[in-house]
């Protein structure tokens, strides 16, 4: 499983957060957690019962402390040679005992430097709209609304 | 008026791809005047061609409603729906379900703008829910 550490960071806490990234979601050490947070996101009636991924055009960047991850971004990058390149986020989640404690600011200033290495001028975020706890911490990221994906059962 | 119904996998026939493409440059149009930018009304109707299918309506060999999609295992991605006679709108849109029923498509899903409250409504109107937001940052 190939993975670097990107570097060190120190949580609201005091913890210490190893910062680590994978250039595929395919076998990083963080796949199952990120598996996890998608059922969660799921069962939460915030995400879609099906795959919309490929595993092979996903980065992920996570949080570890003393070893645990504790929170990561997932992201797509299959639109960096788009005329508006940028990385899509697929998920991103932390785990319910270390929320409340900046980790996603912090991975999110990683993710937001990776699209910059990559010659990205945006970062995209999908969100449902019932996501309120994620569409407030949008706000945060200083994320805009710009689109809306609607869809129609068939069946 | 007697109305023909055509299907192709992809949007490279002769006949039907110029209607596509000046159905879909009047709708890049429209976004440049909802206050988007040129390349981000671009980047929203982009697809490739020769892996799009396209459902139309044309009388006397003359295209006049038109409906581009890709088919994804259950899900239909819908990138455009346009017609140039008000009344036919139900009726491409009909057909196009029609269609993705018999490919045993259970689901629909279309990305439009936020700022494009006509085209939201619409698909409102239709049986759509607006699901998920996309927002972005500059880096």
């Amino acid at each position: 499983m190939d993975f670097k550490i990107l570097g060190t960071e120190v949580d609201k806490k005091g913890s210490t957060l190893v910062i680590k990234h994978s250039g595929s979601l395919a076998f990083s050490p963080a796949y199952t957690f990120f598996i996890r947070q998608v059922a969660d996101l799921i069962d939460n009636n915030h995400g879609m019962p099906y795959t919309l991924w490929n595993d092979d055009d996903c980065e992920i960047v996570w949080a570890e402390i003393e070893g645990k991850i504790v929170g990561m971004i997932c992201y797509e990058n299959t639109y960096v040679n788009d005329p508006i390149p940028f990385l899509a986020i697929q998920l991103t989640a932390v785990h319910d005992e270390y929320r409340q404690r900046g980790i996603h600011t912090v991975l999110n200033t990683y993710f937001e430097n990776r699209a910059k290495e990559l010659n990205c001028v945006a970062i995209r975020a999908t969100v449902h709209v019932t996501n309120t706890v994620r569409l407030e911490s949008t706000k945060k990221d200083k994320l805009n609304p710009l689109l809306t994906v609607m869809y129609k059962r068939l069946v | 008026m007697n109305i023909e119904i055509k299907y192709n996998s992809t949007v490279t026939l002769p006949n039907i791809s110029k209607y596509v493409n000046d159905q879909k440059n009047s709708i890049v149009d429209y976004l440049v005047s909802l206050g988007h930018s040129k390349e981000l009304a671009l980047s929203l109707l982009k697809f490739d061609e020769s892996d799009t299918s396209v459902i139309w309506l044309e009388t006397d060999t003359k295209p006049f409603a038109v409906s581009c999609f890709a088919i994804k295992g259950k899900m239909a991605v819908v990138y455009f729906t346009s017609c140039d006679i008000q009344e036919h709108e139900n009726l491409i849109y009909a057909e196009l379900e029609k269609f993705l029923k018999s490919q045993k498509c259970t689901h629909i899903k279309q990305i439009v703008s936020l700022k494009d409250i006509a085209i939201i409504d619409k698909l409102k109107s239709k049986g759509f829910n607006q699901e998920f937001i996309n927002l972005f940052k500059k880096v």
